[in-house]
């Protein structure tokens, strides 16, 4: 399925016009020589500028491929662009204290290397072999003159740290009017785009393919995917060791895929791994839909945010509104719509894929709308990826979650399923020990954590048709259960503590927070006898606001049969909720109370 | 109607995890989404055969939604070597290494498995022998059904691997319509249809697998479906 999709992907990218030359693939070259069209060497391109390992940078360029399965002895060289021991015979990345007689196999090396890099052009068709540039590289090739740069540092990085070199005829500019290098120029690169269609004769046996069904030339090496985070290339399909062969079949022969396909997933891939990825740690995950009329996948990156700190999520309101426009139908999709999301990760040269879904459109569209519902607060903004890992990892240690739980989180959005359980525990956790902590982290992450717990909450609820247990979004004092009824009474006591005594040294919070959670009625004791004191003070300066607080408290506690000795995870989380909804909530009466109190005051005093 | 083959037999077959790995994805493993013909003809196989008969898969219902769940597990990149083996057994000279090193040859690979799956598998038997009179496909009929019944297998089946069994139950044909299939229909792709031929060497089959209803009805093995 995987591969089918990539291919159908592949069909609508390039009716779309969004892949251009498949046949190609992007190259950095460090160093292009300027060559007369006697292959003398005149000149020589370099940027100059250098990157942070030190490597030379180049200039980008689309270049002939890679060849694949470039390993061993005997690999094939690169057409007209290779490293400086393929192009130039030069050996790489000398060490020091290399006895006389490994500098000598060093430099045999790089000499063999180069007559294959010859090789490889003199392959040609006899019609590509007469153009001016190919003619200059060869000539170049029989008698390399490089003395003059012998001495040029920029040489001595290229030699040391390696980097692409390619050629230049003298003057030769493109319809850009800027300079072309020689595998620019339009017969190479017509060569190159009639070799691709023709499915770069790489393989030898034919047979059916597995994946569209047609009979052809079988690819016996796939292409390298380029893009997977935290990885230099890595293979989608390969054997690449004795225990992964069956049957005494032979590399690719162990899954017949025709090379048209093979090109075609693979080019798909790389398109969505550069556009339409989000990358998580050592993670990608790329998405895509079978119909590209919905707007949803540019969208994407933004609703989860990416693993990465600096990225900021884009406001969730054009999101939400193109959301509900697919469910409600007002954005037409085909029924049959199909959304894709595959999550790849690098495993040893190997691409392993950690999952693969997809799902009716609709149904995807529904999913995220409700995961989006599920963390909101009323606010109308995202919760990254990242900021949910860093508000429920322990300060200190390096806040990445793993691999697996992002994974569950990201399944979860698009399938409805259950988030893993490790959210709810860590983010009651943390909020707990965050109390001891610096103000700072609590600002930061506080409100991250609510509405992870929310979510959490909620949609275990939902899935086991426990609605009445949802959590609302704010204050809602007709909500019965234990839990957030005890974290608005903690709140509202609180809040009576701080009218006592403005500049409370201990508030109750830093006390109490951890404790109250652990065993709720002793500490309850505690708190309503401290509470007696501290009315009293309210009473003696402003007795209608005393008044008020005790109506308050009266009301949470008419609902509350008993104070539990012990609260489930579950309810932990609600007392948070409640804890933060009553504290956040400025009740209008409340304003009125005390204000109606201080004009009495006054009036008194005066 | 055919008095060498019988009418579809179906067998309901359940686990807790399943692996029915693609080709393509060998490597780091990745299952299709529901079982292969191939993987159902071997259930059957471990309940009862014998050379003289022979079953062809003609259908399988999902019972159960598809989900999945990846998991890595370390595994050895080698072969060991059978001409080694041979050797040490042969003569007491040969004196190189037999088998695999573990520690040398250890590698991680992921899994991505199918989780809690139910399936009911219609399959018919046939008298492979040309030599045994028809009379002797009723007697077979009736062996399998009262191992299948009695819980009897010549191996534990497996979904896939070895390391993921199959539990099984007869189903009689007034019962089938007690199970209800999933309720989706989509197309599955080219699916593997068959690993080996009808002369035992492994040459893989294909065929277009559609899933109505949470029906995938499988061809027969001289139909249509296409070679590799």
């Amino acid at each position: 399925m995987i591969l089918q999709s990539l291919i159908h992907l592949y069909d609508n990218l390039v009716g779309d016009g969004l892949i251009e030359d498949p046949s190609r693939s992007e190259a950095e070259i460090a160093l292009t020589l300027v060559l007369g069209s006697d292959g003398r060497v005149v000149g020589a391109d370099v940027t100059g500028e250098f990157h942070k390992d030190g490597r030379l940078k180049g200039r980008l360029h689309l270049a002939p491929k890679e060849p694949k399965g470039r390993s061993g002895r005997n690999a094939r060289a690169r057409l007209l662009c290779d490293r400086p021991d393929y192009t130039l015979g030069q050996r790489i990345k000398a060490a020091e204290n290399e006895t006389p007689a490994q500098i000598e196999a060093a430099e045999e090396k790089a000499r063999n290397a180069q007559s294959r890099f010859r090789a490889e052009i003199e392959a040609l068709p006899a019609h590509v072999l007469a153009d001016e540039g190919i003619q200059a590289v060869l000539a170049f090739l029989s008698d390399p003159d490089l003395t003059s740069f012998q001495d040029l540092d920029w040489w001595k990085t290229l030699l040391e740290k390696g980097g692409l070199v390619s050629f230049r005829l003298d003057g030769d500019v493109g319809a850009d009017r800027r300079p072309r290098l020689v595998f620019e120029r339009p017969a190479v690169v017509e060569h190159l785009r009639n070799l691709y269609d023709s499915g770069d004769g790489a393989s030898s046996e034919t047979g059916m393919c597995l994946v569209t069904g047609e009979v052809g030339p079988i690819a016996k090496l796939h292409s390298k995917i380029k893009g997977v985070a935290g990885t230099k290339g890595v293979f989608l399909v390969t054997f690449n060791e004795a225990a992964f062969e069956s049957y005494g079949y032979k590399q690719g022969m162990n899954a017949p895929i025709s090379v048209q396909a093979e090109q075609r997933y693979s080019a798909a891939l790389e398109w969505l791994l550069d556009n339409q990825s989000i990358s998580i740690g050592d993670m990608s995950l790329v998405y895509w839909s079978d119909e590209r009329t919905s707007k949803i996948e540019e969208q994407f990156t933004g609703l989860f945010g990416g693993g990465e700190a600096k990225e900021e999520a884009a406001d969730v309101i054009p999101v939400r509104d193109s959301l509900l426009s697919i469910i409600t139908g007002a954005t037409p999709v085909p029924k049959d719509a199909r959304f894709h999301v595959l999550a790849l990760q690098g495993n040893s040269a190997r691409c392993m894929v950690r999952f693969y879904n997809h799902a009716s459109l609709t149904d995807i569209a529904r999913n995220l709308l409700a995961y989006f519902d599920d963390l909101s607060l009323g606010d109308n903004r995202l919760l990254p990826l990242w900021r949910i890992s860093s508000a429920i990892a322990s300060p200190g240690k390096s806040a990445k979650l793993p691999e697996a739980t992002i994974a569950q989180i990201v399944s979860a959005a698009f399938n409805g399923t259950a988030f893993p359980a490790v959210l709810l525990s860590k983010a009651v956790e943390q909020s707990i020990r965050s109390i001891h902590r610096d103000e700072k982290d609590r600002k930061l992450h506080e409100r991250s954590r609510l509405r992870i717990v929310k979510a959490v909450i909620n949609r275990n609820a939902r899935r086991n048709n426990k609605h009445e247990e949802v959590i609302p979004v704010s204050l809602d004092p007709t909500n019965t259960n234990t839990g957030y009824r005890l974290g608005r009474l903690f709140a509202l006591l609180e809040r009576v503590q701080s009218a006592a005594d403005p500049n409370v040294a201990s508030p109750l919070q830093n006390v109490f927070y951890d404790v109250v959670l652990q065993r709720p009625n002793d500490t309850f004791l505690k708190l309503f006898s401290l509470n007696r004191h501290h009315l009293k003070k309210v009473r003696s300066s402003k007795a209608k606001l005393a008044y008020y607080f005790e109506q308050q408290i009266g009301e949470i506690c008419s609902s509350l049969s008993d104070i539990p000795s012990r609260l489930s995870l579950e309810d932990r989380g609600r007392f948070l909720i409640g804890y933060q909804h009553q504290k956040w909530t400025r009740s209008e009466k409340m304003e009125e109370a005390a204000n109606t109190d201080i004009d009495t005051n006054s009036e008194e005093a005066a | 109607m055919n008095p060498r083959k019988s009418l579809p037999i179906c067998l309901r077959a359940w686990g807790d995890l399943a692996l029915f790995s693609r080709p393509e994805f060998k490597s780091e493993r990745v299952s299709y989404d529901i079982i292969t013909p191939s993987a159902a003809r071997g259930i059957f196989e471990a309940v009862f055969w014998k050379p003289q008969i022979r079953w062809s898969v003609t259908g399988i219902d999902v019972l159960k939604p598809v989900r999945t769940m990846a998991v890595r597990r370390n595994e050895v990149k080698l072969k060991a070597s059978t001409a080694a083996a041979r050797s040490a057994l042969a003569g007491g000279d040969y004196k190189g290494p037999v088998g695999i090193n573990v520690e040398e040859s250890r590698t991680q690979r992921a899994s991505l498995l199918l989780r809690d799956v139910d399936y009911l598998l219609h399959a018919t038997l046939e008298l492979a022998d040309p030599k045994l009179p028809d009379s002797q496909l009723t007697k077979y009929i009736q062996m399998f059904q009262r191992r299948a019944e009695q819980g009897q297998c010549f191996s534990q089946p497996y979904m896939g691997c070895r390391e993921f069994p199959a539990f099984f139950e007869f189903v009689p044909h007034k019962e089938i319509g007690r199970f209800q299939p999933l309720q989706e229909t989509r197309d599955l792709g080219f699916m593997l249809h068959e690993v080996f031929d009808r002369n035992g060497q492994p040459n893989p089959t294909f065929y277009r697998a559609r899933m109505e209803n949470g029906r995938v009805s499988v061809p027969a093995v001289d139909s249509d479906e296409v070679l590799s």
